[in-house]
């Protein structure tokens, strides 16, 4: 069971940060369909710079701080690759969703040419040493070694950046005048201009922080799971977009999605090591189990969505340029 | 003769205002752009093998080492797949809906229609015929799947494709690792399935006098029939109509009598369906080149369908100028994959194809900001040389 909820959380959390990530852009009034292009920049971004330190040996005494600067970088990439959709989106008041196909193209070339470019074999790998990064600690390992399993052995310190998003994400959304102001942007930008509020800024704010989230979580995806980066994260800015949408693009709501969709998702891959499962594949040994816990996470959350979705909730003016003063 | 020539002249002028001619011109300064960038990109890489490197990249499909024409025939061939997903998703987006699913259809498809070509031995003479409406079938199926979930669950079309991408690859794998048929169709050895029987093969049509060995086959004609009927059917059509307007407007379709949820269903069904077709037909191809008759058993999803957007967007989801940014896309992809034994790696390509997208997104803006300008300008010569009317004082409180 720790084992199960370990692994749950590889896939819980960067679902999550890259569907809070979403959820600043759509707020504010631009659709984000580049967050498979996003994580991927932010992904290589922080794991070339992982690589290239290794490399030298700095910070060989301080992982954690080397992850930090990491994260930030990955960060800072994907704000900045951003920003190429929050210009085509609203300042040139282009197509969102052809902006965010041609980002997504881009971001795959790009992380593969500059791999290749930057590594003396022209290899398309960028390796690295996770281990290092595993939190390892022993706390609480003699009263609730369970816990201290999850949370402190194996856990990284991305986990607990995950957490913190969402919580300073509900914050900002809730709680601020920053966020409501961004919220209304994306519901009915002529009346915030209509109080003297700039919409290009807000929109601009929600772009750029997506981006840095969404580059954030391309690294907090793809850090844990392999020992090499090789320019891909396999469809997991899609899937955060569907986390996004089954969230109803609210915090909490998002939480239950991720948390959801990675619960059936590492059943899916861990299935056969757990007993009463395995007890029913030997019992049953015409039923294809493989098959129908791999296609359980997506069959449930449509059935979910089917039952639950009447009555959505998406910001109203997101996807649509904002053309300026109320006509 | 000089009659022509002002009718020419005439229909010119007409052509150049109407939306379609904005289109082109806003992709051809995309494409000149995507291009730049990529010699640029070139030039930076290795200065020293650069001039080669750029007219590798230009020359395209004519680098074929058996000549321009043979090179022709295989770039046709290469591309006939991604006309199909190109058209998936360029239809599905003339109605209104986001059709991110072909890649599932496509798989389908695909899968359908290798178990008819393999399995079907009883069918005789009409085995292929068999499998092609197989593939188009499922394809048709789980079209109508993301369809069905809009219609009477309002679920997203994007999420209901993306979902029911993973649901069919990993529904196909499932089923080819099923006791029944792995046994049947799949070569252990390799992972893939079998190549479809003879019987169950796509014709080579006039190709093979026409460009011997090149492996193109009957399917790129089906493409481009495909791409005028529905070129037809959108503009030409009550039906075609119908499905546009409840992509515009649904309830003022509904309003207007037209059955907006069997219009919904029916759009991504046919999207599916053309997905599901591409991938029957790749799997039936005559030729066994680059492994074209097989199916790998991955857990991944194949690429080509997420390679059906761009070519659509580029197209601004035109059925006809989607064979057009087909045969582009294809072209410098074959110059990139010619360049590499230069020494330069072939995601260039990949960039520029990304960089023409991003500015063909604009390209449309830029060229109304141009046509406004140029009314500007008029406007501005016109006030000069006449007294405002009152219509323009008015205009000018307001």
């Amino acid at each position: 069971m720790a084992y199960f909820i370990s692994q749950s959380l590889f896939f819980i959390i960067p679902l999550l940060i890259v569907a809070i990530a979403g959820m600043f852009s759509e707020k504010s009034g631009t659709v984000n369909i580049a967050l498979e292009g996003l994580m991927v920049i932010g992904a290589f971004c922080g794991i070339l710079f992982i690589n290239k330190m290794q490399g030298i040996g700095a910070f060989a005494n301080s992982p954690q701080l080397l992850l930090i600067f990491a994260i930030i970088l990955a960060g800072m990439g994907g704000a900045l690759f951003a920003s190429l959709l929050g210009f085509l989106a609203i300042n040139m008041k282009a197509d969102q969703t052809i902006g965010g196909t041609a980002l997504n193209l881009l971001a795959g070339s790009l992380a593969i040419f500059l791999a290749k470019q930057s590594q003396e074999n022209h290899a398309v790998q960028i390796t690295y040493d996770k281990e290092v990064f595993r939190l390892n600690s022993d706390f609480l390992k003699n009263i609730f070694p369970n816990i201290n399993y999850v949370f402190f052995d194996m856990a990284y310190l991305t986990t607990y950046i995950g957490l913190l998003i969402l919580i300073i994400a509900t914050i900002v959304i809730y709680k601020t005048r920053f966020g409501s102001r961004l919220s209304a942007c994306g519901e009915h930008p002529e009346a915030v201009q209509s109080v003297g509020v700039n919409v290009y800024h807000y929109r601009w704010y929600g772009v750029l922080i997506s981006g840095f989230l969404g580059g954030l979580g391309g690294l907090v995806y793809a850090l844990p799971i392999s020992v090499s980066f090789e320019g891909t994260v396999a469809g997991y800015g899609f899937l955060a977009l569907a986390v996004l949408i089954f969230g109803q693009w609210k915090p909490l709501r998002i939480l239950f999605a991720a948390i959801f969709f990675g619960v059936f998702k590492t059943l899916s891959v861990t299935f056969f090591g757990i007993g009463w499962i395995n007890y029913l594949i030997i019992e049953f040994p015409n039923v294809p189990f493989g098959m129908i816990f791999r296609m359980l996470p997506y069959i449930a959350t449509m059935v979910v969505l089917a039952l639950f979705s009447k009555k959505s909730r998406a910001p109203k003016a997101s996807g649509k340029p904002f053309l300026g003063a109320a006509r | 003769m000089n009659d022509m020539m002002t009718k020419l002249k005439s229909k010119w002028l007409r052509f150049k205002e109407t939306d379609g001619f904005h289109t082109l011109m806003g992709s051809l300064f995309a494409i000149g752009v995507g291009l730049l960038i990529g010699i640029i990109i070139i030039i930076l890489v290795n200065p020293s093998e650069s001039g080669e490197g750029i007219l590798r990249l230009i020359k395209g499909f004519m680098n074929h080492p058996r000549g321009a024409w043979i090179g022709l025939g295989q770039l046709l061939y290469r591309i006939t797949p991604l006309i199909f997903t190109g058209l998936a998703v360029a239809f599905a987006f003339k109605t209104g809906l986001f059709n991110i699913g072909a890649s599932g259809q496509y798989t389908v498809g695909l899968f359908a229609a290798s178990m008819v070509g393999i399995l079907g031995d009883s069918l005789g003479g009409f085995q292929w015929i068999v499998a092609v409406f197989a593939g188009m079938a499922a394809g048709f199926i789980w079209g109508a799947v993301p369809g069905i979930f809009k219609a009477f669950f309002n679920v997203h079309e994007v999420i209901t494709s993306i979902m029911f991408n993973y649901i069919g690859m990993y529904l196909v794998n499932g089923l080819l690792n099923s006791s029944f048929l792995r046994t049947r169709v799949v070569d252990g050895t390799t992972n893939r399935t079998l190549v479809v029987d003879q019987a169950a093969r796509t014709s080579y049509g006039p190709f093979n006098a026409i460009f011997p060995n090149s492996g193109l086959d009957i399917s790129f004609l089906i493409a481009v029939a495909v791409a005028v009927i529905l070129f037809l059917v959108l503009n030409k059509t009550v039906f075609g109509r119908e499905l546009k307007s409840v992509g515009m407007n649904r309830d003022a379709a509904k309003y207007a009598g037209v059955n907006e949820k069997r219009s919904l269903i029916l759009s991504m069904a046919i999207a599916g369906m053309i997905a599901g077709l591409g991938g029957a037909l790749f799997i039936l191809a005559p030729s066994t080149r680059n492994l074209g008759n097989a199916y790998a058993i991955e857990n991944v999803i194949l690429p080509a369908g997420f390679n059906g957007i761009p070519v659509a967007l580029l197209a601004n989801s035109n059925p006809l100028g989607v064979i057009l940014s087909t045969l582009f896309i294809g072209h410098i992809t074959l110059g990139g994959a010619s360049m590499q034994s230069v020494g330069f790696v072939s995601e260039i390509v990949d960039i520029i194809i990304g960089v023409i997208l991003y500015f063909s997104a604009f390209a449309l803006i830029m060229t109304q900001y141009l046509g406004k300008f140029k009314d500007y300008v008029a406007k501005r010569k016109k006030d000069k040389s006449l007294p405002p009317s009152t219509e323009e004082v008015k205009e000018g409180k307001q």
